[in-house]
């Protein structure tokens, strides 16, 4: 049995809280001591729930972009861009996608869901756009709530 | 980092007349820009500079070092308390061409010892500094824009109505170019915050930006010079209120601000504090977002400047999420609660 990459990160960290700081007089060393202990702190969190946290993410704005396409509100641009996007992530479903590629279709995917919120809101007040709106802002709760352990209370605290 | 030899020796060269560098110390954290105390021997006379510089790969908020320094050169003549500006070099050698701004050391310190003790001597002298602060304050937000040059170089709303939408607009302009990740949850914040522009200032001032504890010089408890200018800008004064670094809970909240109404001589409405306080946590977005890009380039790989670009960036996202579509009230309210956390220097002693 090996341990986990979540146990060698802990080792880590806790020996550099209970043997490192205590010795640490300089202030820089200190404070990047403590962004160090942070970075630790979110790593643990972010290394074994990434790679399904994207996936699941990946998925969810698969779909919630198909409902971009349908709504007609998606320009010509932005809906070839979101074909394309669904057919990635559809090729990402089969096998044992990497982390970084799901990475970089997740940017794919929230870059498109920016640019429809810039489109919704240009045209609010009109049924559609007000219907694909509610459907982005649900997927954005979701999207912030996969991702909050990553951040809050991370990095809560002295910034530096 | 410029190590401390060149320093002297620019120092030493540029003051000419046999001035002789005695100390330098470089001051804490520096993140964004770096800062270092300068101390010489001119003859009989013993001389202090504050020389500041960007950091390697630039700094993290979007302002260049040269708003700063004419910001500075702009005040000084006034009666707000600033450091004599004495010169700006745009790309300076000693900085591998960075720019650097040199200005005279104040004697005073960022520091008040005991301000935060026991009892009603304590409290009194809170009270004390409050009200310095807000006369300071006050100030710099009846200065004449026109007449003081400031129009010159910098961005000014059109009229009071428009002081917060001129201050949105720019940071929208700021954000859509630096960031680093679409960030669709922030644009949707943005949005939501433009729907709760206020439209009542009650004149377009000189703000500070971030001000109050922590960011100015004090000596006897009182402010002898404001430092940091770098998020100066020209809008609405009350957005100064909501950066003022726990200055209005410092002491009566209401004693502090009829004290600034006094000596200002208009009203703050109030009411626009909350709209502030939460659209200066969408401003520290791009902020903070800016200094991750020399990250990415590898210009500068420091844990800090990721921190301050990543992590922090995420969970003011975070925070937002909380806030969105909420009345403005509500939503300040979680920003106040969110900001009690220890490391505040307002919360230090509790």
């Amino acid at each position: 049995m090996k341990p986990t990459v979540q146990q060698m990160i802990d080792a880590s960290q806790q020996a550099l809280r209970d043997y490192v700081a205590p010795t640490v007089t300089d202030q820089w060393a200190a404070s990047a001591l403590r962004s160090v202990d942070v970075i630790l702190s979110h790593l643990l969190a972010r290394v074994a729930g990434e790679g399904p946290m994207l996936f699941e993410d990946n998925a969810d704005l698969a779909e919630t972009l198909a409902a971009a396409s349908a709504s007609g509100l998606a320009a010509d641009g932005i809906a070839s861009r979101i074909d394309d996007f669904r057919t990635r992530q559809s090729d990402l479903s089969i096998g044992y996608p990497a982390v970084d590629q799901l990475l970089d279709l997740n940017l794919v995917g929230r870059t498109l869901v920016d640019e429809l919120l810039v489109a919704c809101h240009a045209r609010k007040g009109a049924a559609q756009a007000d219907d694909l709106h509610a459907r982005l802002r649900a997927y954005l709760d979701r999207h912030l709530e996969r991702e909050r352990a990553y951040f809050f209370p991370v990095y809560v605290g002295r910034p530096v | 980092m410029i190590d401390e030899a060149s320093i002297g020796a620019y120092f030493e060269a540029r003051l000419g007349s046999g001035a002789r560098v005695t100390r330098i110390k470089r001051t804490f954290p520096g993140i964004s820009r770096e800062t270092y105390l300068v101390w010489t021997q001119e003859g009989a006379a013993e001389g202090g500079y504050i020389f500041r510089t960007d950091s390697v790969g630039g700094p993290i908020c979007p302002v260049p070092l040269e708003f700063e320094w004419k910001v500075m050169q702009h005040l000084y003549p006034t009666a707000v308390p600033v450091a004599e500006p004495l010169w700006f070099d745009a790309a300076a050698e000693v900085a591998n061409g960075r720019p650097v701004m040199v200005r005279r050391l104040v004697d005073g310190s960022n520091d008040l010892p005991g301000l935060y003790d026991e009892g009603a001597e304590a409290a009194a002298r809170r009270q004390r500094v409050a009200l310095d602060h807000a006369e300071k304050l006050a100030t710099l937000h009846t200065l004449d824009l026109e007449a003081g040059g400031f129009t010159r170089f910098m961005d000014v709303p059109a009229s009071p109505e428009e002081a917060a939408r001129h201050d949105f607009d720019l940071w929208i302009g700021r954000w859509q170019t630096i960031r680093t990740d679409p960030m669709p949850l922030v644009t949707e914040a943005a949005y939501w915050l433009e729907e709760h522009l206020p439209r009542n200032a009650p004149r377009v001032s000189v703000c500070k930006g971030n001000n109050g504890m922590g960011e100015e010089i004090w000596k006897d408890d009182r402010i002898v010079a404001m430092s940091d200018w770098e998020l100066a800008f020209a809008g609405d004064p009350t957005q100064d209120w909501a950066l003022s670094q726990g200055m209005l809970t410092l002491g009566d909240p209401e004693v502090t601000i009829a004290h600034y109404e006094d000596v200002a001589g208009f009203r703050l409405p109030m009411e626009n504090l909350d709209f502030y306080r939460v659209w200066e946590v969408w401003k520290a977005v791009p902020t903070l977002n800016n200094g991750l890009r020399a990250f990415l380039s590898g210009e500068d790989r420091r844990v800090s400047r990721l921190n301050l670009g990543f992590g922090r960036v995420k969970l003011f996202e975070q925070l937002l999420g909380m806030m969105i579509g909420k009345p403005i009230d509500e939503a300040a309210a979680i920003v106040t609660q969110w900001r009690k956390s220890p490391y505040r220097p307002e919360n230090a002693a509790s």
